[in-house]
C-alpha cells in the first residue's frame, strides 16, 4: 500500500529550503556584481579622467611648435594619433576665438560644441557631456600656451567605462555562481541523502498505521540500510524501527489475549445458554416426559 | 611585403661597384586606395623599364622596391626604416597620400645625416612644402592649397560664393580643409558646411548623412577631398538624393577610379550620377597628344603593359591611360634627370645636390619642371577636367558652371 502524501512534503520543505538558499546567493551575487562595479565605474572614471588630462595635457605642451610654425596638416596627424588610444572617442583644437581647426569627428562635429562658452583663460576644465553622434563623454579641455594658442579638448568615451563595468560585473557574478552551482549540487545530494529515508519512514509509518503487518518484511533492506546511517536520520531510522516493532510486539500480544478472552467468553456463553435451557419448565417437562417414557420402555422390556 | 620591380636582379660581388640602382616606395597596394599606389607604380614602371632597356643609368639598371602600405601611417614609417636600413635604397619615392607622408616626415629629418630624400611623393600636403620638412623632399605636384585656392577662385568666379566641403578625417582631409577655407578667407567668406568620412571607406558604405548634414546649408558647391572610392559613393548618394550640386574632387582622388566606380553605378540603373563633377589635377591631360610627355607617355605604356604587382592579392583591372600613371610616369622622368646628373648614381651624398641643380628641366608638358636650393616643387599649375562622354577631359567652358545654371 502506497502513502504519497508525506513524501511530497517532505520533498517540498527541502525544495523551499534550496530555492532560499538559491535566492540568497543570488541577492549575494547580485549586490557584490553591483558594489564591485561601482567601485570600478568610480575607479574607470578617475582614471579616465587622469588619463584625458594626460593626453590633452601632452597635446596642448607638444603641439605648440606644430600650431605656430606646421601646417593643419601635421597638427592633424597629431591629433590622429592620439585618438588612437583605447577610450578616447575624440580631439579636437579650437583658436583662441573658440574656432575648431583640427578634429577627429565623423560626419561632423556635434553642434553641441558649436558655439560652446569657453571656459576661463589657463586653466583646465572636466565636463560631462552628451554629445550626437558620439555619446556621453568626459571632455576635458587644456589651454595651448595658457590659451593664448586655442585649447586641446580631449573627450573620454563613456561608453568603454560602461562596457568594462559590465564585463566587471558579469565576471564577479560568474565568480560567485560557479561554487554556488557547486554548493547546490552538493546540497542536493545531501538533501536527498536526508530526504529519501525520511520518505521512506513516513511511507513505512502510513502502512503500520494502517495495519500491514508485511511492510517490515518488504521494506527490510531500506529501512536497515536508513538505520545503519551514522547519522541523525540513521539514528531516527533505528529508534523508528524499534518503536514499530515493539508496537508490532504488542499489538501482537494484543490481539492473542483478545482471542483467548474471545474464547473464554464464547465458553462461559454456551453453558450459560445450556443452564438457562436446561433450568426452564419446558425443558424440565420435556425431561419428566423423557423420564416417564423411559420407565415405560422399562416396563415392557420386563413383561416380554 | 616588398617586390623588387626589375626583371633580373643583378646585385654586385662585396666590394663591387652595385650594377643596379636601388630606389625604395612605400604606398597603398592594398585597401580602399589601392589603385592610387598601382597606378602610380605603373606609370613610374613603363618609364623604368623604358630606361632599364636602353642602357640605364650610367650602365646601371634602376630598380624599384616596393612595400605596401594600405595608405596607413604606421606600415609607411616600418617601410621606410626597411627601405633605408635594410635595403639601403638610394632614396625613396613615390609614397602615396598625406597621412602616410606626414608621419614620415620627421623620419626623414631623423636620417638627414644619411641623406635620405625623398622625391615625388603623390600628395599635395603643405608639411613637406615648410620648414623644417622641405629640405629633406622634392615635390613635381602642385599643392592642395593650389588646387583647393584655383577650385574656390573659380566657383566665386561663377557666382558660387557658398561652398561646402567634404573630406577625410585626417591630415590630407585636414590639409584640403585648410586649403578652401584659407581661400575663402581672402575674401571674406567661411565654409557653409562641412562633413567628413573615415579613411578606408569603402566603396559600398553610405555617405547619405555626409549629404544630408551637407544640404541643410544649401551650398552652391561642394569640394569634395578624399579617395575615390568614398568620392564615388558621395556623388553616388548625392545624386541619388536629387542633389545636383557641382562637386569638385582633388587631384588625389583618382579620377578614372572614381569614373570606373560611377560607371558602374550608371550600369545598375542610377543616371546622371557623373554630372556637374569638376576634378583638379596637376599634371596635363593625357589626351592631349600636342604634349611630347603624352605622346612619349602613352606608348611606353602600350608598349610595355605594366602589370600590377605581386604584392596586389585581388583582382585589378589596370587602366590604361590616367592622370595618376601619367603622375608616375612624369615623376619617373624627372628622377632619372636626378640621377644622370650624379657622378655615381649609387651616392646618397650625392641626391640633394644632383636635384637642386636640375634648374629647370622640359618635360615636355608645355610648362618646365623646376627644382633649386630654394625650390622643392617643380610644378605650379593646376588643370581642370570635368566628364564627357565618359572621360574626364579640359574643362573649356566655365560659363555651364555660373550659379543658377544647376
Amino acid at each position: 500500500m502506497h502513502v504519497p502524501g508525506p513524501r511530497v512534503r517532505s520533498a517540498g520543505l527541502f525544495q523551499k529550503v534550496l530555492l532560499a538558499m538559491l535566492g540568497l546567493f543570488a541577492l549575494t551575487a547580485l549586490t557584490s556584481g553591483f558594489a564591485s562595479s561601482w567601485n570600478l565605474e568610480k575607479r574607470l572614471d578617475a582614471e579616465y579622467r587622469s588619463k584625458g588630462t594626460a593626453i590633452a595635457s601632452s597635446i596642448a605642451s607638444s603641439i605648440v611648435e606644430t600650431m605656430l610654425n606646421g601646417t593643419s596638416a601635421t597638427v592633424q596627424s597629431t591629433i590622429d594619433q592620439f585618438a588612437q588610444i583605447e577610450g578616447v572617442a575624440y580631439i579636437y583644437i579650437e583658436d583662441r576665438g573658440g574656432q575648431i581647426v583640427s578634429h577627429t569627428f565623423v560626419p561632423r562635429v556635434p553642434p553641441q560644441l558649436l558655439g560652446m562658452k569657453p571656459p576661463p583663460q589657463g586653466q583646465t576644465l572636466i565636463r560631462d557631456l552628451g554629445l550626437e553622434g558620439v555619446g556621453e563623454v568626459t571632455d576635458i579641455s587644456t589651454p595651448i600656451l595658457e590659451g593664448i594658442a586655442g585649447r586641446v579638448h580631449v573627450g573620454m568615451d563613456h561608453a568603454l567605462i560602461r562596457a568594462q563595468m559590465r564585463a566587471a560585473m558579469a565576471q564577479q557574478v560568474l565568480v560567485i555562481a560557479l561554487p554556488f552551482l557547486a554548493c547546490a549540487v552538493v546540497a542536493c545530494f545531501f538533501v536527498r541523502r536526508v530526504a529519501r529515508p525520511l520518505a521512506m519512514l513516513s511511507r513505512y509509518a502510513g502502512r503500520i498505521a494502517e495495519g500491514d503487518r508485511t511492510a517490515a518484511q518488504e521494506m527490510q533492506v531500506e529501512l536497515g540500510r536508513a538505520a545503519r546511517q551514522s547519522d541523525e536520520v540513521g539514528k531516527l531510522a533505528a529508534v523508528f524501527l524499534r518503536m514499530a516493532g515493539e508496537v508490532q510486539t504488542r499489538e501482537e500480544h494484543l490481539r492473542q489475549e483478545v482471542t483467548q478472552l474471545r474464547i473464554e467468553i464464547d465458553q462461559g456463553k454456551k453453558e450459560k445458554q445450556v443452564a438457562e435451557i436446561t433450568d426452564s419448565e419446558y425443558f424440565k417437562q420435556i425431561l419428566g416426559k423423557v423420564e416417564v417414557l423411559r420407565s415405560r420402555r422399562g416396563r415392557l422390556r420386563g413383561d416380554q | 611585403m616588398a617586390l623588387a620591380a626589375a626583371a633580373a636582379l643583378t646585385t654586385g660581388a662585396p666590394g663591387a661597384e652595385p650594377r643596379e640602382i636601388r630606389i625604395g616606395m612605400s604606398a597603398a597596394f592594398t585597401g580602399a586606395a589601392r589603385g592610387l599606389g598601382i597606378e602610380l607604380y605603373r606609370g613610374t614602371q613603363a618609364y623604368l623599364e623604358h630606361v632599364n632597356r636602353t642602357g640605364g643609368v650610367a650602365g646601371r639598371k634602376v630598380v624599384l622596391r616596393i612595400y605596401d602600405d594600405g595608405y596607413n601611417p604606421g606600415p609607411a614609417v616600418t617601410n621606410t626604416i626597411q627601405l633605408v636600413e635594410r635595403d639601403r635604397v638610394l632614396l625613396l619615392c613615390n609614397y602615396v597620400g598625406t597621412p602616410t607622408v606626414t608621419r614620415v616626415l620627421p623620419l626623414l629629418k631623423s636620417y638627414a645625416p644619411e641623406n635620405v630624400f625623398l622625391f615625388f611623393p603623390f600628395t599635395g600636403a603643405g608639411a613637406q612644402r615648410q620648414p623644417p620638412y622641405d629640405a629633406y623632399v622634392f615635390n613635381l605636384r602642385a599643392s592642395y592649397e593650389q588646387e583647393t585656392t584655383g577650385l574656390v577662385r573659380h566657383f566665386l568666379q561663377l557666382g558660387r560664393r557658398r561652398i561646402g566641403i567634404f573630406y577625410q578625417a585626417d591630415a590630407y582631409g585636414r590639409s584640403g580643409w585648410d586649403g578652401v577655407r584659407t581661400a575663402l578667407r581672402e575674401h571674406g567668406l567661411k565654409i557653409a558646411a562641412e562633413a567628413t568620412y573615415r579613411r578606408g571607406t569603402e566603396f559600398g558604405q553610405s555617405m547619405a548623412r555626409q549629404v544630408e548634414i551637407l544640404r541643410e546649408t544649401r551650398p552652391d558647391a561642394v569640394v569634395a577631398v578624399g579617395a575615390y572610392p568614398a568620392c564615388a559613393a558621395f556623388a553616388r548618394d548625392a545624386r541619388g538624393a536629387g542633389w545636383d550640386v557641382p562637386i569638385a574632387n582633388i587631384s588625389f582622388v583618382g579620377s578614372e577610379s572614381l569614373l570606373r566606380l560611377l560607371d558602374q553605378v550608371e550600369r545598375a540603373g542610377q543616371k546622371g550620377v557623373k554630372r556637374n563633377l569638376l576634378n583638379s589635377q596637376v599634371v596635363p591631360s593625357y589626351e592631349d597628344l600636342s604634349l611630347p610627355a603624352v605622346r612619349q607617355y602613352r606608348t611606353l605604356m602600350d608598349r610595355y603593359r605594366p602589370r600590377p604587382p605581386s604584392l596586389v592579392q585581388t583582382p585589378y583591372e589596370p587602366v590604361r591611360y590616367s592622370f595618376v600613371s601619367f603622375e608616375g610616369f612624369l615623376n619617373a622622368r624627372l628622377l632619372m634627370e636626378v640621377l644622370r646628373r650624379m657622378k655615381d648614381p649609387n651616392d646618397r651624398a650625392q641626391v640633394r645636390a644632383a636635384a637642386e641643380a636640375l634648374g629647370g628641366v622640359d618635360l615636355g608638358i608645355g610648362v618646365p619642371a623646376s627644382i633649386g636650393p630654394t625650390r622643392h616643387q617643380a610644378l605650379d599649375h593646376v588643370y581642370y577636367t570635368t566628364v564627357r562622354d565618359g572621360r574626364f577631359v579640359p574643362v573649356t567652358n566655365w560659363s555651364a558652371w555660373r550659379a543658377g545654371r544647376s
